[in-house]
């Protein structure tokens, strides 16, 4: 596996232009396949940890950002982690939520994965809560660093 | 699916409960995996960096569980 190539048909903003186009001063500059894909690229990173690296064809890294978010996601539910509701009460809520919300398809089937609810009368639901919170903030992690992969400015 | 995974976790065959030491420890393991991820390239490169960044993990979360201690009496 080698993470140097370029993606396919994705060049970096930096990339030298052809010279065919170099001296034609009406030439309008078009963004780069990156700079299109790369937002669709985030969204499919965000929904499913890992798809974003999927498209990439950074297969290591979307195995691990899959296996990371959902393993910290999944664990969080087994223990009874509180979820917060888009629909907060206060700040500390609205960042519950943000950080929640950041593990995608695991927040949005959360209603299924943990239908007995949270239970954070006891320390376990408490770590799960830390947990879920976790794997949003990994997987916004992998969201940027698939968007910067995208954009060409990370090669690695 | 679903129902099997509500069936799973709603029985007794999960505990939902878990020590102090073995939440931390699973914790800082997959944070370290996705953080070697992230940062690193090869293979080695992570592996070294995972170990390094657990074994931080635990230290300082035992050194902050020693400062807390006066304060649980």
């Amino acid at each position: 596996m080698n993470n140097d190539k370029p993606i396919d048909g994705i060049s970096p903003p930096d990339a030298q232009p052809p010279e065919s186009a170099g001296n034609d001063s009406c030439a309008i500059e078009r963004p780069s396949r990156g700079h299109v894909l790369a937002p669709f690229i985030a969204v499919a990173a965000w929904i499913v940890p890992g798809l974003g690296h999927l498209v990439l064809r950074r297969w290591g890294r979307a195995l691990i950002f899959f296996l990371t978010v959902g393993g910290l996601a999944v664990t969080g539910f087994i223990l009874r982690g509180n979820v917060f509701p888009p629909r907060a009460g206060d700040s500390f809520d609205t960042l519950g939520f943000l950080a929640d919300a950041g593990s995608g398809i695991f927040y949005l089937l959360s209603r299924f994965l943990e239908s007995i609810g949270p239970d954070v009368s006891r320390a376990a639901g408490d770590y799960g809560t830390r947990f879920i919170a976790a794997a949003g903030i990994v997987n916004l992690l992998s969201v940027f660093d698939a968007y910067e992969i995208a954009l060409g400015r990370r090669t690695m | 699916m679903i129902a099997v995974w509500t069936e799973i976790v709603g029985s007794q065959t999960i505990p939902s409960h878990i020590s102090h030491w073995w939440a931390m420890c699973l914790f800082a393991l997959l944070v370290s995996v996705a953080l070697a991820g992230l940062t690193k390239r090869t293979p080695s490169e992570r592996a070294k960096y995972v170990a390094s960044c657990f074994l931080k993990f635990l230290a300082v979360g035992i050194a902050i569980g020693w400062l807390m201690y006066p304060f649980s009496h």
